[in-house]
């Protein structure tokens, strides 16, 4: 199983969807303090789901390089944290829907994925249905605080529908 | 934030560009400039970003092998 870092995105956004399962499917789940103290502070309640396994951990002191990268991205704690906590687990997803903080790990050469990738990945791993995260992503403008452009979701849900029934057509 | 440093390789050309725009007078030195054109860079290509690790989001999830 996958090893994954946590950024306060994720967290919120699968809460706010109900889809905070699809996270199961990772071995193990790190949140570092910072982004832990504000998910308890904006969603405390995807801290306490009993199948996910969160596990908060200090993060290491940032690199100097990091710094200089969060510094320019204006990067906030709970990012520079998750990214220093990359370093120590290089082979490990960074989960994160942040922009800046995902160019960051482009630029570290960690691989890093969103909300949306989580979802989509839940169903190769067979937590959700096809059927279940088409209606997520299509119900997301209006329960989540995740945006996407409304053209691009509209897209990626019909892409998403001709995949699946292509597929179950094989 | 305090101030670190950090050691960074540039092409002959674009680092001779730099230090014609520092003797110009436009930026003290080249961490300021470097630092301004990360913050640019990101505040003009933030959607286009976005969009780009979305889409990469659904390639991972449909197609990745982890």
């Amino acid at each position: 199983m996958i090893e994954a870092v946590l950024d306060a995105g994720p967290l919120i956004h699968l809460t706010e969807l109900n889809a905070l399962d699809t996270l199961r499917s990772f071995g193990t789940l790190l949140v570092p303090d910072a982004v832990w103290l504000e998910v308890e502070h904006h969603q405390p309640s995807a801290l306490r789901h009993s199948e996910i396994p969160t596990q908060r951990v200090s993060a290491p002191l940032p690199s100097q390089a990091l710094l200089v990268v969060g510094r320019a991205l204006a990067l906030d704690r709970g990012e520079i944290e998750a990214l220093s906590l990359m370093d120590l687990h290089p082979n490990a997803v960074l989960l994160t829907d942040d922009s800046a903080a995902r160019l960051a790990a482009e630029h570290r050469a960690f691989r890093a994925h969103g909300t949306i990738g989580i979802l989509i990945r839940s169903v190769r791993e067979g937590i959700r249905s096809q059927r279940d995260v088409i209606d997520i992503l299509r119900h997301m403008p209006e329960r989540s605080t995740l945006y996407i452009r409304p053209s691009l979701l509209a897209e990626i849900i019909v892409g998403l529908d001709n995949e699946w029934n292509l597929a179950s057509k094989k | 934030m305090s101030e670190v440093k950090t050691t960074i390789s540039l092409p002959t050309g674009l680092a001779r560009q730099i230090q014609e725009q520092i003797q110009a007078g436009w930026f003290p030195d080249m961490n300021s400039l470097v630092v301004e054109a990360l913050r640019r860079y990101l505040e003009t290509h933030r959607d286009e970003l976005m969009e780009r690790f979305i889409r990469e989001d659904v390639e991972w999830g449909l197609q990745g092998d982890d």
